[in-house]
């Protein structure tokens, strides 16, 4: 296992307007990074460029001390599982989890001994002469997963490997994917664009947008503060509810201000914050548009009327059992609530809607979460 | 339930029935008369034939001029086996390499020729090969060697594989290709990552990838190279020597030639007849070959 540290790690496909942009990150030894983003986003190329499938057109990498940017991937110590297994059809499992060692001049006698170690660890041990063909879908994967294990590489790789699996079984191989990490102590990379893999497996969660990097965090610390509008409406189901408008002063208190809605205070932690940034505006002055993000979970919904506030109604109800889903229209706006399962709404019902300020995110028109909010949170 | 099945079957009949009546009449019925005529004495040109059983296969089988022609037949096949087989992956190996160049152009140099008509492949072979005209004697005499006659008993079989391989690696190949591009990218790069050199690549993914297409390839090429009959007909005929005779020129000389003024159809027809079952012969311990391996590479196949 070694760390891995990307630098300014780059790459243009021509004719193309997304590749990966200026990425930098640093994986500490034995940790768990989880690449996450939707279709198109850079994750896979990325994965790519560490594994030295694609050159980065600038930038470099890292494996420990070394700089491996210029190596072919055998010499990169690295080991990936594909989304399709990537498992050769002629071979038998054993000879599909070896063949990197055979190809390495690994002897027969210590190569056995690797794969028959990496098959009782994964369950693999009656399927050893089987081909790939005749295995389940769980078992292939494992099989993969094998084959990277044999050969203790610096960092393992991973494509998307769940994605072929049912629901029931991802569930099991999140797990289990996860507890071989911590007994072997290994670097992980792994991308996925489903953000309940990212929250459990991750020790750190890069979310990637356009080929970019938009934060790299611990999974809660993202879904606590993500600080940047796209990281905020990726994370999170159902999605965190936004809000345009602007922001105004009113002495010493700041508000946010929609011009259909009663103005919404906001905690007197965030004024100071950016009173400091009205000298450099525009990031989110006052008068600046804005935008206000919150959480389902952070909005109260209640039946009786409040005058001077917010007001919304039921456009329907979604009970999951441990919760309510409500749906909410609040002048054309579409919001949904996560409440307590036996609240008693009904569809149509004119409701009061009250947020927690403290739990709002608060996002400039060039969608940064802005940087003195964001630290009223820690 | 059971009439239901009945018809079921009825329906399925009489929509098989428009496919199955042509086959009926040109292929099975004729197939059908051939081992008949092989049975009997007749020219093909005049009504009388009489029923001779088993005497035209006999015939053959003391007729030493055959046994050379299916000797010959052997050798072509499998020396144009192995040499077209040999060509085409070596052309596959550059083509599936990551940084060969020009991968468009040698496509196109190897495939090409195989648009050509037989007769236009003969025509320009017998050019090269010219005793005194060929470009190949021209260049032995400009370096100084002596020259060599192609088509002669030492190398005329050569020279026939040599020209049979330049017109017919590039159907050969491009079953190949199509057998290739099959595979899944993400398998050259879990063999580049495991630590495989291309040639690695090659061997241990690209080869037993394609095994299945291969073996079609070599099934067609026996059936084609036992059949060979144009090539060799146009490059060393119209009369051709003894020592290049194969199965197929010699059944067109005795059946239909003018060549000795002798239409000997019954025989030429037991020669058609010997033909199909040494290709069905070849065709099936290849298929059985083929069984052993696979149980062999998986025990479980044993079972399906």
């Amino acid at each position: 296992m070694s760390s891995l540290t990307l630098t300014n790690l780059s790459k243009e496909f021509p004719g193309r307007v997304t590749g990966v942009r200026d990425v930098d990150l640093h994986l500490a030894s034995g940790q768990f990074l989880v690449l996450l983003g939707p279709s198109g986003c850079g994750k896979s190329t990325t994965l790519r460029l560490i594994a030295g499938l694609e050159r980065p057109s600038r930038g470099t990498i890292r494996i420990g001390n070394r700089d491996v940017t210029a190596l072919p991937p055998k010499d990169r110590d690295i080991a990936m599982v594909f989304q399709n297994y990537a498992l050769y059809p002629h071979m038998t499992v054993f000879d599909n989890m070896s063949f990197g060692l055979k190809l390495r001049g690994v002897s027969k006698d210590k190569r056995a001994k690797s794969v028959h170690r990496a098959a009782e660890m994964l369950g693999l041990g009656g399927l050893l002469h089987r081909k790939p063909g005749a295995l389940s879908g769980g078992e292939q994967q494992r099989v993969a997963l094998g084959r990277a294990i044999v050969r203790e590489p610096a960092v393992f790789l991973f494509d998307e490997p769940l994605s072929n699996l049912d629901a029931k079984l991802r569930a099991q191989m999140r797990y289990d994917l996860r507890q071989l990490q911590q007994e072997l102590g290994a670097t992980m990379v792994y991308v996925t664009h489903d953000q309940i893999e990212a929250m459990t497996m991750g020790d750190q969660v890069a979310v990637m947008n356009h080929g970019q990097l938009e934060q790299i965090a611990p999974p809660m610390t993202l879904y606590d503060q993500p600080a940047t509008r796209f990281v905020a409406s990726f994370l999170g189901s159902p999605p965190m509810n936004f809000l345009e408008g602007t922001l105004e002063r009113d002495g010493a208190a700041l508000f946010f201000v929609h011009p259909r809605l009663p103005r919404i205070a906001l905690p007197e932690s965030c004024a100071g914050g950016l009173s400091t940034s009205e000298t450099s505006a525009p990031q989110g002055g006052p008068g600046e548009p804005i935008t206000l993000g919150v959480r389902p979970e952070h909005i109260r919904v209640e039946s009786r009327r409040a005058e001077a506030a917010l007001h919304g109604t039921v456009d329907l109800i979604e009970p999951i059992g441990s919760e309510t889903l409500v749906h909410l229209g609040i002048h054309g706006v579409r919001w949904i609530a996560r409440t307590d399962p036996h609240i008693a709404l009904t569809t149509g019902q004119d409701v009061t809607i009250s947020i927690d300020p403290a739990r709002v995110h608060l996002y400039a028109s060039n969608a940064s979460a802005l940087p003195s909010y964001s630290d009223t949170m820690n | 339930m059971n009439s239901r099945v009945r018809g079921g079957s009825w329906f399925a009949l009489a929509l098989l029935l428009p496919a199955a009546l042509p086959f009926v009449a040109v292929v099975l019925v004729p197939a059908l008369q051939s081992i008949y005529v092989s049975l009997e004495t007749w020219t093909g040109y005049t009504p009388d034939a009489s029923y001779v059983g088993l005497r035209n296969f006999v015939d053959l089988a003391h007729d030493e001029k055959f046994w050379r022609s299916y000797a010959t037949t052997v050798a072509y096949m499998v020396l144009g086996g192995v040499a077209h087989f040999f060509f085409a992956f070596c052309f596959l190996a550059a083509l599936t390499h990551p940084r060969f160049p020009a991968k468009t152009v040698l496509q196109s140099i190897v495939v090409v020729p195989s648009f050509v008509s037989v007769v236009g492949v003969a025509l320009i072979w017998q050019r090269l090969y010219h005793p005194s005209q060929g470009l190949l004697n021209r260049l032995l005499d400009s370096l100084g060697f002596a020259r060599v006659s192609w088509l002669s008993e030492d190398t005329g079989l050569v020279a026939l594989v040599a020209a049979s391989v330049w017109a017919g690696v590039g159907s050969q190949l491009l079953l190949l290709i199509a057998g290739a591009r099959t595979i899944p990218e993400s398998f050259y790069e879990a063999a580049r990552i495991e630590g495989a050199s291309e040639w690695q690549v090659f061997r241990y993914v690209t080869v037993p990838c394609i095994h299945d297409v291969t073996a079609v390839a070599l099934a067609l090429w026996i059936i084609g190279g036992m059949q060979v009959f144009g090539l060799v007909q146009a490059l060393a005929g119209p009369t051709v020597p003894e020592y290049l005779e194969t199965i197929s020129t010699y059944q067109y000389a005795i059946s239909f030639n003018a060549r000795d003024a002798v239409y000997l159809m019954g025989k030429g027809t037991a020669m058609a007849v010997v033909l199909v079952a040494s290709i069905l012969a070849l065709l099936s311990l290849g298929a059985v070959m083929r069984r052993r391996t696979a149980v062999d590479r998986d025990p479980s196949a044993a079972a399906r």
